[in-house]
């Protein structure tokens, strides 16, 4: 949630979207929300956490630039400064827009543990899970075996043209 | 060698979007696997051997997009 005193003074350039940008360049998109004139960031904003390896009672300060675009900086609980790490290109998060409107829900319940992303259950109704191999984090590729690829990509129909 | 690709989606639990190839190949078995912003995931989430994801569709067939959860490891 952002602090009510920026809300307060910027609520009326707040837009659905916000773009976090750390020392290095690095970029985040994060989704807004706005619950009875407070704003929040949602989907995307957890991408934070591993990124800079932070966890509870970390500090992130937010310089608003403008048109949603905020430079930030991060203290662990300590306030020792976080140094952002560097990737040539910068990383940049960019969320899935799938089934996001592009204007605030004015529905939205109080209960702000409910604004936080995650994924709908009915994204899983099939799944598997694969434990990461050195190849699969060292080479760039994460390597499928094609009896799941085949539930997951292709009909039966299409498999049986690639002759797999 | 019967190689094809197509292009995926992953979307991971942070609600972020990586755009993903799937190369197939035949040597030394059957297999396929995912290139793309693959290496940009590993980077941003810090995965590393032996982390488990897990990874879903909403129903078999023709998926392009696939989520995808890191579990801790």
């Amino acid at each position: 949630m952002l602090p009510n005193m920026f809300t307060n003074d910027f609520g009326d350039q707040v837009q659905r979207f916000a773009t976090l940008i750390d020392a290095k360049s690095n970029q985040f998109e994060v989704l807004v929300e706005r619950i009875d004139g407070s704003v929040f960031f949602s989907k995307g904003w957890k991408s934070l956490r591993d990124f800079y390896g932070i966890s509870l009672g970390a500090w992130v300060s937010h310089i608003f630039m403008d048109q949603m675009k905020f430079v930030i900086k991060l203290k662990d609980r300590f306030g020792k400064v976080i140094k952002p790490p560097v990737f040539d290109p910068p990383m940049h998060f960019m969320i899935d827009k799938t089934n996001v409107e592009k204007t605030f829900d004015p529905n939205l319940p109080a209960f702000t543990p409910l604004i936080s992303y995650h994924h709908d259950v009915n994204n899983f109704q099939i799944e598997f899970v694969t434990k990461l191999t050195e190849f699969d984090v060292a080479k760039g590729f994460l390597v499928w075996k094609m009896f799941f690829v085949s539930i997951f990509i292709f009909t039966s129909a299409c498999l049986f043209l690639l002759g797999c | 060698m019967d190689i094809r690709t197509t292009s995926i989606k992953l979307v991971d639990d942070c609600g972020n979007g990586w755009d993903c190839v799937l190369i197939f190949g035949s040597t030394p078995y059957q297999h396929a696997m995912s290139g793309g912003q693959w290496k940009r995931i590993v980077d941003a989430r810090r995965l590393h051997e032996w982390v488990q994801v897990r990874l879903g569709v909403p129903m078999a067939g023709e998926n392009d997009t696939i989520y995808l959860i890191v579990i801790a490891g």
